[in-house]
């Protein structure tokens, strides 16, 4: 029972619901799952076999570090369209930055350099990547706490790579928010310099306020801001996927189907003609 | 700072080697601290009797030392531990402790059990077919069972910290070393088996071919050992593609 495309306002998939899920087939438009925890040898798989009966559903991945100065991975790949063929997604997506070395994974995403010569490199890697898949991938903007070496803006980087290699954007708004505060720019200005016409989806999620700095806990609800950009983007792009994210002190289902019912009734808010573009929340 | 000076430069702060940084990139600790956090929930994920066993700040001061001193290179966080064994046997501060690498090892081996799955295999006409001309067959155990030998104490201070789960195992009553386990979906059993069936079956985890097993444990003990195996569905019987 899967859709062609994604539609509306998906959840990220978390064992912890796995068995409300997968019992009660709640009203949850499709689920994201998080790839890089299906890959191991002893990857609960056979949950996703029954998610993807049910659901539409993505796959977010972590561990492409497309970033990183070694070549395309393709073990990982390999690994990727193996996945694929199994639960067939409606998307997959990954994020600019890097996350290992050629002798250590970090597992966590690092920020690249914002220059031509990165910018060249990392859009002929996604090529191959989506030659390998025989797909379009999406590429997300990440949070960051540090500001990597830079002689653009990251929506001028991120632009020219999706405008050179064909990938779709998987739009963060949290992060763009998160790093705003961080860096000292204004998220607007970031929306606004953004190529709209290249985001494929939205990501949203909540942030931690640590005093100096925002960090990107995916253990809140959305905050305001971010809802207002939300509904700033999808007066832009109004039918776009959306998935919100919450990964840790993960609450209640119902908390986070709340969450989609705002995204949607955001969504319809947008949509009525009689709403003008910009609307406050 | 071009990309390949920046992974560089991040990679040598986060391994420690590189300590003097600008004020510019004093955030960096930021993803360190957050990079340790992630490796150290993941082993304590991994392994909470041991981190029980040895108290949350002995635990975590052995993950860090263990992160720090280990290459890693798995896509998947959950395979972080993997020779955590080997770490604690050889760690000044726990080689002394002669079971903790032995419950290490347990804790891994039950985590990478994978699930029983279904299986149409017919062993009883395997079993047929393999006495009828045992030359062509290698025998193996089913990927949700395996075996471990416990020489240091190890299993029993295990099974102490699962009796809720395992209370079909009388731990006052153990009597050997040697142990058999399987996952079968729900929970993983144990179970208690004789050095000679042990024996037998590592030389199965080795996929011996039934001829080289007959040379090694005589024919009769094999015919007996496998219908045992066979009846708690505990084998593979691998059958040639074409004879």
């Amino acid at each position: 029972m899967k859709d062609s495309e994604l539609n509306g306002t998906g959840i990220g998939f978390r064992m912890e619901h796995a068995d409300e899920v997968l019992l009660q087939n709640p009203n949850i438009p499709w689920f994201e799952i998080l790839i890089d925890n299906y890959m191991s040898e002893n990857a609960p798989l056979s949950v996703i076999d029954k998610l993807a009966e049910n659901y539409p559903i993505s796959f977010h991945g972590v561990g492409l570090s497309i970033g990183s100065i070694e070549p395309v991975d393709y073990h990982y790949l390999a690994k990727l369209c193996e996945l694929k063929d199994r639960w067939q997604p409606k998307l997959i997506s990954d994020h600019f930055a890097w996350t290992h070395t050629a002798n250590h994974r970090f597992h966590e995403l690092l920020p690249v350099v914002l220059d031509v010569k990165n910018m060249n490199y990392l859009s002929d890697k996604i090529c191959r990547v989506q030659d390998f898949m025989g797909e379009q991938i999406l590429m997300e903007n990440a949070s960051t706490y540090i500001e990597a070496p830079a002689e653009m803006n990251e929506w001028e980087f991120i632009n020219q790579i999706c405008s050179a290699s064909g990938c779709g954007l998987l739009l963060d708004i949290n992060n763009i928010h998160v790093n705003a505060f961080n860096h000292g720019f204004d998220a607007t200005e970031y929306i606004e310099g953004i190529d709209l016409s290249n985001v494929k989806e939205i990501h949203i999620a909540g942030y931690e306020d640590r005093g100096n700095y925002y960090f990107d806990s995916h253990s809140q609800p959305v905050a305001k801001e971010v809802w207002d950009s939300f509904a700033r983007v999808l007066g832009e792009i109004p039918e776009i996927p959306t998935l919100l994210e919450w990964d840790n002190d993960l609450p209640e289902l119902n908390v986070l189907i709340n969450e989609v019912e705002k995204a949607e009734k955001i969504r319809c808010l947008v949509t009525s003609p009689s709403t003008p573009k910009l609307i406050a929340i | 700072m071009n990309m390949l000076q920046w992974q560089t430069f991040c990679s040598e702060y986060f391994a420690g080697t590189k300590t003097n940084i600008t004020q510019q990139y004093k955030n960096l600790s930021i993803y360190r601290d957050n990079i340790e956090a992630v490796h150290i929930n993941a082993l304590k994920i991994s392994f909470p009797i041991v981190r029980e066993l040895l108290g949350d700040r002995f635990f975590i001061k052995l993950a860090r030392d263990y992160i720090l001193n280990t290459q890693w290179r798995s896509h998947s966080i959950d395979d972080l531990g993997c020779n955590f064994d080997q770490f604690i046997l050889n760690h000044e501060l726990t080689q002394n402790i002669t079971y903790l690498s032995e419950v290490v090892s347990i804790e891994w081996l039950i985590q990478s059990l994978p699930e029983k799955r279904n299986n149409n295999v017919d062993l009883s006409l395997q079993l047929k077919k393999l006495f009828e001309n045992s030359e062509g067959f290698t025998i193996g155990l089913l990927p949700h069972i395996n075996i471990f030998e416990s020489s240091r104490g190890g299993m029993t201070i295990w099974l102490e910290h699962q009796k809720e789960s395992f209370n079909s195992i009388d731990i006052t009553n153990i009597k050997t070393s040697y142990w058999l386990l399987e996952n079968n979906g729900i929970d993983v059993k144990v179970k208690q088996i004789d050095k000679d069936s042990f024996s037998f079956v590592k030389a199965i985890v080795k996929e011996k071919n039934i001829g080289v097993l007959c040379d090694e444990f005589g024919s009769d003990n094999v015919i007996q050992e496998l219908i045992s195996l066979i009846q708690e569905n505990n084998i593979l019987l691998k059958c040639p593609v074409t004879r």
